[in-house]
């Protein structure tokens, strides 16, 4: 009969794993599955399966898709370190209006931004830079016309709405690039 | 055969979650929760009524057969290193196409 019953809240569980849109409440869903079918193992008297179960699926699964999902909305930039060469880098005009346009936008599609700043010239292609790092977007200076080069992976899908935002200003130009593209031609 | 049937439930559920839904942490999920609805019928197909816990001495009827929960052990921690080996390659998708829907990624490959 207990079994029953809980077979029953199983099914519920299930469809609401189906039925739920918020990835952290899926989660959440899913660990109390995975116990209440531990509880169902253990009522069958396959103790060593409800044991490995709870471990595993109650504990170890649900911790790394919650890592997964951590780091969905992480929004990593690398912005060139000559670009913030010397002390008053901060007063500059350009780089308020960088700072302004990535909180906006990031703010608008509730990303979380992270900075990352590094040396850009020394790497030859952009591949080496956006594969390991997960890098989304790459900051550099160019100082004949005193503009900002954002650069973006064409495979984006996020590139095109930046780039709406990006209009507007007319020092910041933003270009998209194949993965496999040198940096400078 | 009531609990078979329920378990089978749970099972068609979350296929038709892997159908119908483009979320890609909830197609893996999804696959979660097919491996669970295996385990369940598999466990209560291979335990016949009146039996009782598989340790020698303790049980005063014939125990369950321990050997298909040995099998099902292996098969658990396959699952959970296959989901491991699936959100990593999430993680990867989600920074090359910035999206985590299939519908949006089929479209951009377009």
């Amino acid at each position: 009969m207990i079994v029953r019953i809980l077979l029953v809240i199983l099914i519920i569980l299930a469809i609401l794993v189906v039925k739920e849109k918020n990835n952290l409440h899926l989660i959440m869903y899913f660990s109390i599955f995975s116990f209440t079918a531990a509880s169902v193992y253990f009522l069958n008297y396959a103790l060593d399966i409800a044991l490995a179960e709870v471990a595993v699926g109650c504990a170890f699964v649900p911790l790394i898709y919650l890592i997964t999902v951590s780091k969905q909305n992480v929004f990593t930039v690398l912005i060139d370190k000559e670009f913030l060469h010397g002390e008053d880098y901060q007063d500059n005009d350009l780089y308020k209006k960088l700072v302004f346009l990535l909180e906006d936008f990031c703010s608008y599609y509730t990303l979380e931004l992270k900075v990352v700043t590094k040396r850009v010239r020394y790497y030859p292609t952009v591949q080496g830079i956006f594969r390991p790092g997960n890098i989304d977007l790459i900051v550099s200076l160019d100082e004949e016309n005193n503009h900002l080069v954002i650069t973006g992976n064409k495979s984006n899908i996020m590139i095109p709405r930046l780039d709406k935002m990006t209009r507007k200003y007319k020092n910041i130009d933003l270009i998209e690039v194949d993965e496999y593209e040198g940096l400078d031609e | 055969m009531i609990e078979i049937t329920l378990s089978f439930l749970i099972f068609l559920i979350a296929a038709y979650g892997l159908i119908k839904d483009t979320n890609v942490v909830k197609s893996i999920i999804c696959l979660n929760l097919l491996q669970t609805a295996v385990i369940l019928i598999f466990i209560l197909l291979t335990r016949p009524s009146g039996s009782s816990l598989p340790i020698h001495g303790f049980s005063p009827t014939a125990p369950v057969d321990p050997l298909p929960q040995a099998l099902i052990i292996t098969a658990i921690v396959i699952g959970a290193s296959i989901t491991a080996l699936a959100l990593m390659m999430t993680v990867k998708i989600f920074h090359y196409y910035g999206t985590l829907d299939w519908q949006e990624i089929i479209e951009k490959e377009k």
